[in-house]
């Protein structure tokens, strides 16, 4: 079964081939990083037109890169929500009409769902046993869920402002280090040392799973403005980076414990994080749970992960009608697999 | 040569299938609603009314725009589409030229104005007379006043931005407006397949070189710009 995967929810127009939901044949991402750059966050109309202009190269190169051709196609997994409504709909008209003129069904991919099944797309790692907890942690989203099945999400706490790789635009933003913000204070912190500064981490209810991360962008911003270059940035990054990953490593292990699961998943463009991999590593292996993260390449937006999930869409006979639409919000309701526990 | 041809650009959408001259099915309709849920049902349906399905088809043509955004880009994203599933070569047409062409043989120039907001029109002016239309200068988002300020003597109008702004046309100095009828003001996916079988089966290009027509840069564009 293979299985053709396209995916156009933000500033990645991403292609894939995958085979049984578990084997890449191809995966092909365009980024738009360099077009959103100088606005210091992704312009949705900005990210419209540049799908518009990449999505058939990316599906040519997918193909091509696996030696098929269209016609080989069993079917066709698009990523239908939740995110930028003009963004979605490029990947999802041309998914849905692709799979028509091939005759072949469509299946429409939640993204977050997508995101999970990323650990299972590496076949050198064992993948997660169900039910686990999976931690989804990027640009747009930071949320924790139980995952009884494939197709299920129960979201079991997620942030109540900023994402935490929005906290990480901002601060980047804030320090005038370019967007995105992630890959450059990962790199930064690791110049420096966490615990000259400290920020306050938040926690909120001790024993609830939800994130807040305003009020440390706050503070770091705060501590920029009094400190007046005292401080070395790369402390500063240190001290910011340790603060997130305390709150998701924490919140992330909490829920593990408290749904007495055995493997926890930590994905999205956010598990690319050095400071967030050693962290859980370390936690994981403290207390015996077994940690899945994917690699880097698999972090961020990919259409790898939507053939993946399309794959158990395909086999529940959950395929698309001709009128199906995209969703933007993540807990839209009626429309996915996703439910509140 | 058989075609499909669709538009989604305005509020109307519309689909058909021609063969050569022959225009074999048409569907139309303008629901105020969104085109995603609705263009893959209109276009099995037209082939369907056509007795043909996709293997039939040479190639497939969209309009490019202006119009809105997001419509544009969902019939050209699902044409994009189709044309990669069968391997079919593409043609776009600019929204106003495909506007335009409806009023081939008429002795007057005509003047597409689509309403774009903001005060605005995406407008363009063209000689009809011919067999198919040819432009008489570029095509522009501006004021109405400033491209009715370009044009003089005997012209149609036809668009939503001309039936928005009949008054300041009437009342421009120096022109003499004729009016088509009321149906002559939304965009038909028929008049681009006219311009497809025109142009010529070597016309068409792949795919990937289909790309829409905005006129109008974003918002975030347009304010960086005035930032510099």
């Amino acid at each position: 079964m293979r299985i053709l995967g396209i995916e156009s929810s933000c500033d990645e127009t991403a292609a894939a081939v995958v085979e049984d939901g578990v084997k890449i044949l191809s995966s092909e991402v365009a980024s738009q990083v360099e077009i959103h750059h100088r606005y210091g966050g992704v312009v949705p109309e900005l990210a419209s037109r540049h799908h518009v202009e990449a999505i058939c190269p990316m599906v040519e190169a997918a193909l091509a890169a696996c030696g098929m051709e269209a016609g080989d196609l069993d079917a066709v997994a698009v990523t239908q929500g939740p995110g930028l409504v003009g963004a979605l709909l490029v990947g999802f008209g041309f998914a849905r009409a692709c799979a028509f003129g091939l005759n072949i069904p469509c299946v429409g991919v939640h993204h977050l769902l997508g995101h999970i099944h990323s650990v299972f797309l590496e076949p050198e790692k064992t993948p997660p046993v169900y039910p686990f907890v999976a931690l989804v942690v990027s640009g747009g989203h930071t949320g924790l869920y139980h995952v009884p099945d494939a197709l299920t999400l129960e979201l079991l706490g997620q942030t109540r402002d900023d994402a935490a790789g929005e906290a990480y635009d901002k601060i980047a933003k804030i320090m005038g280090l370019g967007y995105p913000g992630g890959p450059v204070i990962d790199a930064m912190a690791a110049e420096g040392e966490g615990g000259r500064v400290f920020f306050p981490r938040a926690f909120l209810d001790k024993d609830g799973l939800d994130f807040s991360f305003s009020g440390l962008k706050s503070a770091v911003a705060r501590f920029l403005s009094e400190d007046g270059g005292k401080t070395s940035r790369a402390d500063i990054a240190a001290a910011f980076q340790d603060a997130v990953v305390d709150v998701l490593v924490s919140k992330a292990f909490l829920a593990v414990e408290k749904m007495g699961c055995r493997d926890l998943a930590i994905v999205g463009g956010v598990a690319a994080n050095r400071g967030l991999k050693k962290k859980a590593a370390q936690e994981a292996d403290m207390r015996g749970i077994r940690l899945h993260m994917p690699s880097p390449f698999l972090c961020g937006d990919n259409a790898a992960m939507i053939a993946a999930a399309g794959y158990h869409y395909l086999q529940a006979g959950k395929v698309l009608g001709l009128d199906a639409d995209v969703f933007s919000r993540a807990t839209d309701p009626g429309r996915v697999a996703v439910r509140h526990r | 040569m058989k075609i499909l041809a669709a538009d989604t650009t305005t509020a109307s959408a519309s689909v058909c299938v021609m063969e050569e001259s022959k225009m074999l099915a048409r569907r139309f309709r303008n629901p105020g609603q969104t085109h995603s849920r609705h263009l893959l049902p209109m276009i099995e349906g037209v082939l369907g009314d056509a007795g043909m399905d996709m293997r039939h088809l040479d190639a497939l043509v969209t309009t490019l725009g202006p119009g809105s955004f997001t419509g544009l880009r969902i019939g050209v994203s699902t044409m994009k589409g189709l044309a990669m599933a069968k391997g079919l070569p593409m043609f776009g047409f600019s929204t106003l030229e495909v506007m335009a062409a409806r009023f081939l043989s008429h002795p007057a120039p005509v003047c597409i104005m689509m309403d774009a907001r903001r005060g605005e029109v995406y407008a363009q002016n063209f000689d009809v007379s011919g067999n198919i239309p040819k432009a008489m200068g570029p095509a522009v988002v501006a004021s109405p006043h400033d491209v009715l300020a370009q044009i003089q003597g005997a012209f149609l109008f036809a668009g939503s931005g001309a039936l928005l702004y009949r008054k300041e046309i009437m009342e421009q100095a120096g022109l003499q407006a004729l009016w088509p009828g009321i149906l002559a003001h939304e965009p038909d996916a028929g008049e681009a397949a006219f311009l497809a079988m025109a142009a010529g089966r070597d016309a068409a290009l792949p795919p990937h070189l289909i790309m829409p027509l905005y006129l109008r840069k974003s918002d975030a564009e347009l304010q960086w710009e005035k930032k510099l």
